[in-house]
């Protein structure tokens, strides 16, 4: 999330346990990340299927 | 002290070697160790390449048979992308993100050593390829079937062995954008991030998107090869071009995965030795995004030759001029920032024009190619490989030294020699052009890449890369030397500073940087930032 620029002048350093929140926000980003390159690899695995675009034929 | 201060501190200070270096969760460390392996595979690669440029000196074969000479451009290629400029800019953000957004670490330390040891495993596995019956996979590093199905069964290991480098890569990158979304210092907008941070966050998401996507296709080929598969065996209904296609969906956005965060790189350089802001800070943010979306829309660029139909073609070739609009704008804004600066030139600036200049050359040559009817008469030749390592050498490489010269008085505390870090820029970049730039000359003269013997006719424009490629390899050991000096018997300390004009957040940490860096975030100042005004 953009943090505005009214937030940003808010000097207070964060509470302890916002540490740990965010850390729980970055493993879940990582989770939703690794499931899009899954995805990928699915997808460039049946592309032959779906793909038969032809202008590259 | 705080108690979690006092726990950073005792681990600081209690770690054995072993735990420091091979059970690290320390951004800094592992920072380290991938800067160490990617130097290590640098000399791999090279000797390759010096291998190569010795049987090239002269025509006919002197050195080596042409299997042999196969397997050294085939790896020569493999290493020096996915051991060499991959890792090095992975081990730069390992060091440097967290310290220019205020965080503490990396959002996920233990997947970062993850990520890490699974590449010399990796690297293990493709060069033992040389040792087996068969010799290494000799079909190129882009690995087109049949031609390499036709090998020897260390393909197996070679495919495995991408298969790891390509979930280090995905791991490291889920990491850079899990900490760059959610580890941000209070107050430090998207857009008032390094331009470093930038690059690797949009490189993060091309990786993400593509490297899955080489897997896929070498995956399919394993099964080609040993499970009865036909996917790209023509004699069987399957395609081969369709293997094309697949890999460089994946191979260009692979391109600027090695260009972008060197464009990062650039622009934390300039603006520090120009004494003046980067100009149009916003520009570049989007024009690298520009140019990372457009990447997956050019891959045919790459197989003009193959019949592809006339739709096709154009579409393909004017995709591809449109990247130099963007690319433009970047090298535009980068000399703008120069013009009218206050400029010096130590040896991170060198480095940074140094880029600028052969990237360039490496630019134009691209937009040559990507003219169909001219393509058919590159394609293949020594011409192409000037072009890739203009920029891969040229851009990559001299980002990544400029990198080192510009944040190792940070990483070590010390200051190196500006004597021989000048030495070092002027030999290899009087090199790098005796070395490649006669290659153009012989592709326009025709001579075909990836062939151990030649017409006589290309025979003095050969010795005379050759010589250069002697003399670039030989440059390197100067970096040993400047480094090993700096790190280990520097007397010359560092300011936290460094550099007069850099700003930023980690450069208002003490030099040597802490082995924690912002164990409480830092108070964003925006005067203390390089983008804290981001009305521009």
């Amino acid at each position: 999330m953009l943090r505005t620029s009214e937030q940003s002048e808010l000097k207070d350093a964060p509470a302890p346990d916002e540490l740990a929140q965010r850390k729980a926000r970055a493993r879940r980003t990582a989770w939703i990340i690794g499931a899009i390159a899954a995805a990928f690899f699915i997808a460039s695995l049946v592309q032959g299927h779906f793909s038969q675009i032809p202008i590259l034929h | 002290m705080s108690s979690t201060a006092q726990a950073i501190h005792h681990e600081e200070h209690h770690q054995s070697f072993f735990e420091r270096w091979f059970m690290s969760t320390n951004h800094k460390d592992i920072g380290t160790l991938y800067l160490l392996f990617s130097f290590l595979m640098l000399f791999v690669g090279g000797s390759f390449a010096m291998l190569i440029r010795a049987e090239l000196f002269e025509p006919g074969m002197q050195l080596m048979q042409p299997y042999f000479f196969n397997e050294l451009t085939s790896m020569h290629g493999l290493v020096m992308i996915f051991g060499v400029i991959m890792p090095s800019f992975v081990g730069l953000a390992n060091w440097m993100i967290p310290m220019q957004i205020g965080a503490p670490d990396m959002a996920l330390p233990r997947l970062n050593n993850l990520s890490f040891w699974i590449l010399p495993f990796a690297f293990i596995l493709l060069l033992s390829t040389f040792f087996m019956p068969g010799g290494a996979p000799a079909a190129g590093w882009t690995m087109y079937p049949p031609l390499v199905l036709q090998g020897g069964e260390s393909i197996a290991f070679m495919i495995f062995a991408i298969h790891l480098m390509g979930i280090s890569s995905i791991l490291g990158s889920i990491n850079i954008i899990a900490t760059i979304l959610n580890l941000r210092a209070p107050g430090l907008d998207l857009l008032k991030m390094p331009m470093f941070c930038w690059s690797w966050l949009i490189t993060s998401f091309l990786v993400i998107a593509v490297m899955p996507v080489l897997a896929g296709a070498v995956t399919m080929m394993l099964f080609d090869r040993f499970f009865g598969t036909n996917f790209f065996n023509a004699g069987a209904g399957g395609d081969p071009v369709m293997y094309q296609h697949v890999f460089w969906f994946f191979g260009h956005p692979e391109v600027y995965i090695m260009i972008l965060p060197a464009f990062g790189i650039i622009s934390e350089i300039v603006p520090t030795f120009a004494r003046k802001p980067l100009f149009g800070y916003k520009a570049m943010v989007y024009a690298i995004a520009c140019i990372a979306f457009l990447s997956f829309i050019v891959w045919s660029h790459h197989m003009f030759t193959v019949g592809l139909p006339l739709g096709a073609e154009v579409f393909f070739m004017f995709s591809t001029m449109l990247i130099a609009v963007p690319t433009g704008v970047k090298i535009f804004n980068w000399v703008t920032t120069m013009w009218k600066g206050s400029l010096s030139f130590e040896t991170p600036m060198l480095w940074a024009i140094g880029f600028i200049v052969l990237f360039s050359i490496g630019g134009f040559s691209g937009v040559m190619m990507a003219l169909v009817p001219a393509d058919f008469q590159y394609y293949g030749t020594y011409f192409i490989v000037a072009h890739f390592h203009y920029v891969l050498v040229g851009g990559a490489l001299f980002s990544i030294i400029g990198a080192v010269y510009y944040w190792l008085p940070k990483w070590s505390g010390h200051m190196y020699s500006t004597f021989w870090s000048k030495l070092h820029f002027w030999s290899s970049v009087i090199s790098v052009n005796v070395l490649f730039f006669p290659q153009q000359f012989l592709g326009f003269a025709g001579m075909p890449r990836r062939i151990p013997d030649y017409n006589v006719a290309f025979a003095d424009w050969n010795m005379v890369s050759s010589i250069g490629g002697f003399w670039f390899g030989a440059s390197q050991l100067i970096l040993v030397g400047v480094v090993v000096h700096c790190v280990f018997f520097s007397k010359a300390k560092a300011t936290s500073r460094v550099w007069e004009h850099a700003y930023g957040l980690e450069w208002t940490l003490p030099s040597p940087a802490p082995h924690h860096s912002f164990t409480v975030p830092p108070v964003i100042d925006d005067s203390q930032l390089a983008h804290g005004d981001v009305s521009h």
